[in-house]
Formats: structure tokens, sequence, C-alpha cells
């Protein structure tokens, strides 16, 4: 459930933020979310792959087909490659990767803090 | 453990966000230009016109109506002169930012900011030393002295700004994504580039290096022959019946030796194909009894192009035409009661001096037997990848030192200061900003004599029914070759001591044969008064013009449009028959006859669709190689005679004496070339077949290409369907052509112009409309031009915008 609830808020916020925020604001929101939706490790990897990665993959296939791949069949060929739906591939890895490790980074910063719940734990 | 855990996650992520965020061995930094709400994503456009219908610009004092046509020129109706330029900077840098700033570094020296390659460090380094920067700096200087273009400078420069300060990264050219830098602000010397880059583009074409190179080489006579000033049958811009009737300023030629001084590379030239041609016709010749103009500047095809269309209105003027993105005023086109055009006026502007220096200290130099203190400068260059580099030029008396020990000079003589004419203080942008608003013949000439260069050949026709040719810059009065080679700098007697005064200069008006020229020819005939050189002249365009105006009577604006794509290849016409009767066919295979037959049954056309053009293009390159195999085989800098020269030769001298090849033993006549370069073009062709296809006709052959400013491949069109070559009207070579061809009927009720150009208004590749007038211009299709006093209700208009004070 904190998956979905993850990837979605990912998802809507990254969507209105990008538009006022460069790039990398997508990493920082991420983070933050890792940092306060916790969970296990691969989990929020995940939801950061998945919510940032769908985002990104989604969105430009929809500027692509809005726009008739004008510009994406133009800049494939500036890459050894000639499909252009790499292109669309490549900018959902990429925005997948990033929230992935910007959720994993905040949630592994929320551990830090938990520091005297876990002492407790061996004492 | 936990510390650990977050330190190693946070520092792979931060390492991943930067390493995303940078460029990294020229691949674009991948985050910033794959987000889909900031990359490339964002330069894509749909279908349609998408322009905002209200903008609300700090920096204008009224509103100002933009209306856009079909082919998305802006017709800017504004109050006044500020709004109107305010108004064109802004949407200028809408559609052209990139170009732009492209531009403005190429003429400041600043392209290796950008561009992280040695060769483009070595460009900038060049740029500076030719006096770009500093012509550019000096012309926006003086003009502060005319107030009213000044104030156009200004508004127009802040209309840029405007532009460019509301962007965000999404919003930025893609070429600015590509190469990873942010538009910087625009100054008031930048909107006054257009000067140093046409002057650099057209009259900074010289051969003095190599002149004086194949002068020691070769002997005068030799020289004499094979670079002769004039040869007979050249058709001059001026026409012949025109009479001199003035007592021309006296010039000596002194007991002067040229320093013969060889010099084994000289700097890279303009393109010899940079060229245009313009022709009017008067009212007696054209059917509708208006005065006919046409107009088309033959230079490097590129994308986005050199041009931008506008129709500027304010309470001082009402103009129409195209000039350079950067530059707020129009170069060529046309108001309400004139049009005019230019085509280059190729006049020797560019003279180099031997400097003689005290020292190795470079402080002094030598000048009429005293020593005069040289002017240093410090250039620094802010390389792509941090560092700096920085270079020395020395300036004299006669102009910058280009070529010394640190540039191109690998022995200590080869010291040579450039005295170029663009140098020096200038009003041409006044003159050309008086021509907009002329009205007629008399304020037309007056605007002329504020035009200094670079020197072109200005058609002009009136609703009035005048037709004029002018020929205006500045031009000293040189003795018979002073500055055709090399000169000696500290010899005073080598000095140009005055100038053509403007009674004096090339011009005419209404003569009687009913129509006005110009093609890059020779500008004049043996009889005017003052010494006339350059080593460059076009030979064949400018007779097949007149030619065919000549014989050409109630001629329309279709006929002006089709001379202007017209594909008579005068070349071959003095040149093919020659070259077939000395093949020796007694011997000739199938495929050889095949071929003969072909290029005999030829019209001489060179039209899109036909194959002996490429054919004869290929033997004729192959010959033309050959016989010069002598010039391309010597260790310093020469120039192959020109083609015209050559095709004299060959049909006066059929023992001449460059036919021989130096590879082999024997000694080869000229029947022996041609013969050996046919049967080698057709080997060359056959290869060709195995690369690219057995369909060679001319436009696939020929591969007329518009390549983006940054030479990538999917921003460029190639294999545009297009006839014509270069030394054909239809000037449209491999990568030089037509950049915009307009013709104009001067109706006194009303000036009707067409007009199209290789490219599109928009410099975006990212927008459906990106060279969308290509296959229009190559076919030699029209687009009515949109003009009058009541456009607002026209049809052709798609949307009405309104820029607003803010």
């Amino acid at each position: 459930m904190k998956l979905i609830i993850r990837i979605f808020l990912i998802i809507i916020v990254a969507y209105f933020l990008s538009f006022y925020l460069p790039w990398w604001s997508l990493i920082v929101l991420t983070f933050i979310i890792g940092f306060l939706i916790p969970g296990h490790g691969l989990n929020l990897f995940i939801s950061g792959f998945l919510g940032g990665g769908l985002l990104w993959m989604a969105y430009s296939w929809y500027l692509d087909t809005k726009t008739q791949s004008i510009l994406t069949d133009k800049i494939i060929h500036l890459f050894p490659f000639e499909d252009g739906f790499l292109l669309i591939i490549l900018s959902g890895l990429i925005g997948g990767l990033s929230a992935g490790f910007g959720c994993l980074s905040g949630n592994s910063f929320r551990h830090l803090f938990m520091k005297k719940k876990t002492k407790s734990f061996y004492s | 453990m936990k510390t650990f855990r977050f330190v190693f996650l946070l520092t792979i992520t931060l390492a991943m966000a930067v390493a995303l965020n940078s460029k990294i061995s020229g691949i674009p930094p991948l985050g910033k230009f794959l987000s889909p709400f900031h990359g490339f994503w964002q330069n894509a456009e749909e279908e349609g016109a998408s322009y905002e219908d209200k903008i609300n610009l700090k920096g204008l004092s009224a509103s100002v109506s933009v209306y856009y046509d079909e082919l998305r020129i802006p017709h800017i109706y504004a109050e006044n002169e500020t709004d109107l330029h305010f108004a064109q900077g802004y949407l200028t840098a809408r559609d052209r930012l990139w170009q732009m700033d492209f531009f403005s570094r190429l003429v400041f020296g600043r392209l290796s900011e950008i561009i992280d390659n040695e060769a483009v460090v070595d460009f900038d380094k060049f740029n500076r030393r030719i006096g770009l920067k500093r012509m550019t700096n000096e012309f926006y200087e003086l003009s502060k002295s005319d107030e009213e273009l000044h104030e156009i400078i200004i508004a127009y420069t802040a209309g840029v700004n405007a532009y460019i300060k509301q962007l965000s990264y999404g919003d930025y050219p893609v070429e600015f994504k590509l190469l990873n830098y942010q538009p910087e602000e625009w100054t008031v010397e930048k909107s006054c580039m257009a000067y140093a880059m046409l002057s650099n583009t057209l009259s900074r074409g010289e051969s003095d290096l190599e002149n004086t190179n194949a002068l020691s080489l070769f002997g005068r006579e030799i020289f004499d022959l094979l670079y002769p000033e004039q040869l007979g049958n050249i058709s001059p811009v001026i026409p012949t019946t025109k009479k001199w009737d003035f007592e021309p300023v006296k010039v000596e030629k002194p007991k002067v030796t040229f320093p013969l001084i060889s010099t084994p590379q000289t700097i890279d030239k303009p393109h010899p194909l940079n060229g245009s041609n313009n022709f009017a016709v008067s009212k007696a010749k054209s059917k509708s009894g208006n005065v006919l103009l046409a107009n088309e500047p033959d230079l490097e095809l590129t994308l986005p192009s050199i041009w931008y269309a506008y129709h500027l209105n304010s309470d001082q003027k009402n103009v129409m035409g195209v000039t350079v993105p950067g530059t707020p005023i129009i170069l060529i086109g046309f108001n309400d009661s004139i049009s005019w055009g230019v085509t280059n006026s190729p006049r020797d502007q560019v003279d180099w001096y031997s400097i003689e220096f005290r020292d190795d200290s470079r402080e002094e130099y030598l000048y009429n037997n005293q020593w005069f203190k040289t002017e240093k400068v410090v250039e620094r260059f802010m390389l792509a990848d941090g560092s700096t580099v920085s270079d020395t030029i020395i300036y004299t008396h006669h102009g910058p030192v280009v070529y010394d020990r640190n540039y191109m000079g690998d022995h200590q003589k080869v010291n040579y200061a450039m005295k170029w004419i663009a140098h020096f203080p200038n009003t041409t942008f006044t003159a050309m900003n008086d021509v907009n608003k002329s009205k007629n013949y008399q304020q037309f000439v007056s605007a002329m004599r504020k035009f200094q260069g670079p020197p072109q050949n200005f058609i002009f026709g009136s609703a009035n029914g005048d037709i004029a040719l002018w020929l205006p810059g500045r031009f000293p009065v040189k003795w018979k070759e002073q500055g055709k080679f090399l000169m000696d700098g500290s010899d005073i007697d080598h000095e140009w001591k005055d100038y053509i005064p403007y009674d004096h200069l090339m011009n005419a008006k209404n003569p009687q044969q009913g129509f006005l020229t110009s093609a890059n020819q020779h500008p004049v005939d043996s009889l005017y008064p003052y010494y006339v050189y350059d080593h460059n002249y076009e030979y064949y365009r400018g007779r097949r013009i007149n030619d065919r105006l000549r014989v050409l009577d109630q001629i329309t604006p279709k006929d002006m449009m089709k001379l202007q794509n017209d594909n008579y290849n005068y070349m071959a016409s003095e040149s093919l028959p020659m070259m077939l009767d000395y093949l020796d066919t007694s011997r000739f295979t199938t495929r050889e006859k095949d071929f003969k037959e072909l290029l005999q049954k030829w019209d001489y056309f060179n039209e899109p669709n036909l194959k002996a053009p490429s054919l004869y293009q290929l033997w004729w390159d192959r010959l033309y190689s050959a016989i010069w195999d002598e010039i391309d085989t010597i260790s310093i800098a020469a120039r192959r005679p020109h083609r015209f020269v050559t095709i004299d030769l060959l049909k006066k001298d059929s023992s001449f004496v460059f036919a021989d090849i130096l590879e082999t033993s024997k000694r080869e006549t000229t029947k022996d070339l041609i013969n050996l370069t046919y049967s080698e073009s057709l080997d060359s062709l056959e290869n060709w077949i195995t690369e690219n296809g057995d369909d060679y006709s001319w436009s696939r052959f020929k591969n007329t290409t518009i390549r983006h400013l940054l030479r990538l491949g999917p921003f460029s069109e190639s294999e545009v369907p297009v006839g014509g070559y270069s030394g054909i009207v239809n000037a449209a070579s491999k990568g030089h052509g037509p950049s915009w061809r307009m013709v104009v009927e001067l109706d006194p009720d009303g000036t009707k112009a067409w007009g199209v150009y290789p490219g599109s208004q928009t410099g975006n590749p990212g927008s459906p409309l990106y060279g969308h007038m290509i296959s229009n211009w190559a076919s030699g299709t029209y687009y009515p031009l949109l003009f009058g006093s009541n456009i607002q209700g026209s049809d052709q208009i798609i949307f009405t915008q309104v820029l607003q004070p803010k």
C-alpha cells in the first residue's frame, strides 16, 4: 500500500513541481518522500524508480505523440541509433534512476534518526 | 553502519545528479536534456500557430500590433520607431536566438567558450586578428553620432533582452541544450555585428600573397597569362555606353619594386562562390508599364537561414524585406515607393604590407626611414574547459599584423599588416536606414553617399519609373597593380594617397537598353579612368542575364522569376563542344560512345532531372585538376587560374604547356589530356553508381545541402531537388546558392512583391515549419508577399498578436 502511495505521490507532486523547478527537483522530492514514508530499501527504490520512471516516460511519450515525433526523430539520429522510442525509454530510465536513488537516500537518512530505537532493541 | 549506508547512498545519488547535469565527452547532460519537463522534448512544436495573443513588455511606450502571414513573417505596426525596433528585437530573438548568439560569438571571437575544439580556438584567434571584434566595437561607437540609428540599436537590443530575460532552461533553443550553455545578455555592440560579418564574407577576398608567390615563381609573362585582369567579352555591370565626363584624381606609378617574399601558407579566404544576381527592367520593357526588380544573394546555404523577413511599419517608415538576425535595419527589400537589392561588387579591398620590426621585442617598425612605435593588444580567450589562452596582436598604422611569428609566419620575414577598407570608420548602416525610408531616386542617391562598404552593386527601381545601378563604397585611387601584390610597409610610396571622389563613383541610370543588371562580374570596361582590380570576377551569370533581357520584351514578374531560376550552363556551352571535338572516337567502346552521345544531345541546361550535366561536371572537374596539377604541387600558397581563363587558354593553344601531367614521363598535349580525363571520368561515374545507385541525375549527383550551422546532419537538409550550379544564374551549388529570391513590381498603386528562401522564419529544428520553404525554393515557386497600407483585413493573415506596455 505504501508503495502505491509513494508512486502516486511522486507522480503527482513531481509533475507539478517540474514546471517550476529544475529537473533535479525530482531527486529532492523523492528524497523527502523516502524520508517521510519509510519502508524496506528495495521497496523504496522500486517506488522511486516506478514513480519517476513512469512520469518521465509517459510525459515524454505524450509530448512525442503530440508533436508527431518531429524532434525525437532528429535527436536520435545525432546518436548512433535509429528508433526514436529509445529516447522515451532512456528518459524513463533516467527519471527512474534519479527518483529511485532519491528515495533510497531519503530513507537511509531517516534511519540515522532512528538510532535510539534500534539501540534499545539490542539492549 | 547506518551512517555509512546513508553516506554511501547519498554519494551515489549526488554523483549521479552531477553526472546527469554535466556534459561529458560531447554528450549533453542527460538528466537536463532528457527531462520531458525541461529538456529537448520541450522544443518540439505542434502544427499550427502557437503564438500568444497578448504579451506584456516593460520598455514599450504604446501597443504594437503584429500580424503573421502564412510564411510567419511578422508585420509589425508600431506608433514610433523605438517601439517598432523593440518589438523587432523581441520577435527575432523568439525565432532565432541561438543563431544570433552563434553569430555574435563568431564576430567577437568567442566560439571557443562553447565548443571544446582546438580548431575553434584558432578560428577565434583568426577572427580577432583580422579585426572583426574591434571593427564592431568601433562601429557601435560611431553609430552614436547618428541619433536616429543609435536609438534604433538601443531599442532593438532592449527588445532582444526583454525576450532573453523571461527564459528558463526549458525555453532555451535546443542548440543551447545540446552544447550545454545559457543565452547571455544581448548588447548594443552585438546589434552592430552584421557589418563585420558581411564585410568578412564579401569584401575580404584577395589573392595578393598568392599573386606574389606566382610572380616570383613563374615570372611576369606566365603570371599575366594565368591571371589576366581582363579578357574580352566581359559584359560589365555598368553598360559600356556610359561616358565618364570628369577629370580623374591623378596618380603616378612610383618607381617601386614589390617585395618578393614567398608565403608558404595563407589565411582562409571567403568562399569564392559567394555572389549574387540582381536586375531591374524599365517601364518600357515591362508588360504592365511598371518597373520590375529582382535580387538574390548567393551565399552559404544554412539552417537557420542567414535571412529573416519582416514588414516594419511606424510613423517613419513602411518597409519590407530581409536582414541578418541580430540587425535592426532591412538590407534587401522595398517600400511603397522604391525597391533595392545588392550583389557583391568585387574590388580588392585588402592590401598586405610587409613589416620590418626593429628587434624581437617588436616595439618599433620601420616606416619612411624612421622607427615608429607599434601598439600591442593582448586578446584573451576563455576556453570551454575553463582555461584561458591569450594572443598578442601588433598594430601598425597600416593595420593589424595578422601574419607574424605566432600566426602563419614560420620564418622571420613573414610579418604582414592587413590594410582592409572595412576597418575604416563608416556610416554604412546610416546609409541603409536612409535607403529603407527613401521615396525616390534623389533620396536613394543621397543615401549612397553614406555607404562605405562592403562594396555592393545596388540595383534600384522606383514606382515613378526610374531604374538605376550604384556602386558606392570607399575606394583608394590606386596606381596600376597597387595592392595586387604584397607591398613594402616601410616605403611611403606603397601607400594609398587619395580616395575616388563620390562624384566619380560608378553608376548608371535609365539606360537606353531598358534594363540594368549585376552579377559580380567586372564592374566596368577599361575606359573608366581609375585602376580597378579584383582577383575573382564572375564571367558567366552576368552574360546570361544580359543575353536574356536583351531579347525579352513585355516582361512580367513571372519572367523575372524564370530568369532567376534559369539553369543555362554558359560555361558548358563554351567548353563542352571543344572537349568533344578533341575526343578520339576511333577506339571507343560502346560505353564511351553512348556517353559521348548523351553529352552531344545536351542543350546545356542544368535541369535537376538530367544526367548529362553530372557527366559534364565530372569530366570538367577532372580535366581542370589535371591541367593545374602543376599549381597544386607547389609548396607555397598558390591558386588555380579561373575556369574561364582555363577554357580560353585551352582554346587558344593546343600545345598548352600546363596540359602535361607531372606524374607521367610522357609530355601530354591538350588532346591527350582531354581523352584521358574523359575515360577517367567515366570510371569515376561508375564508382559513384556503385556507391549511390543508378540514378545520377543532376540534383542527386550535385547533392545541394542546406546545412545546420553546427553541421548536424539531422538538422540539415540534403539532396534538395534543385537545378543550376555555380556560374549559372540559378547559382545553387553543393553548399552555396540563392539565399533569398525576391521579385518586386513597383506599381504606383501599391508595391507587389514575391519572395522565397531556403529555410523558415523559425530556427527551431523542433518546429513542423523548420525549413518549410525549401521545396518551393527548389522548384522556383514564389510566395506573394503581403504588403500595403491595409493588410489588417487580408485573408493571408493567420494570426494577430498584441505587444503591450507593462
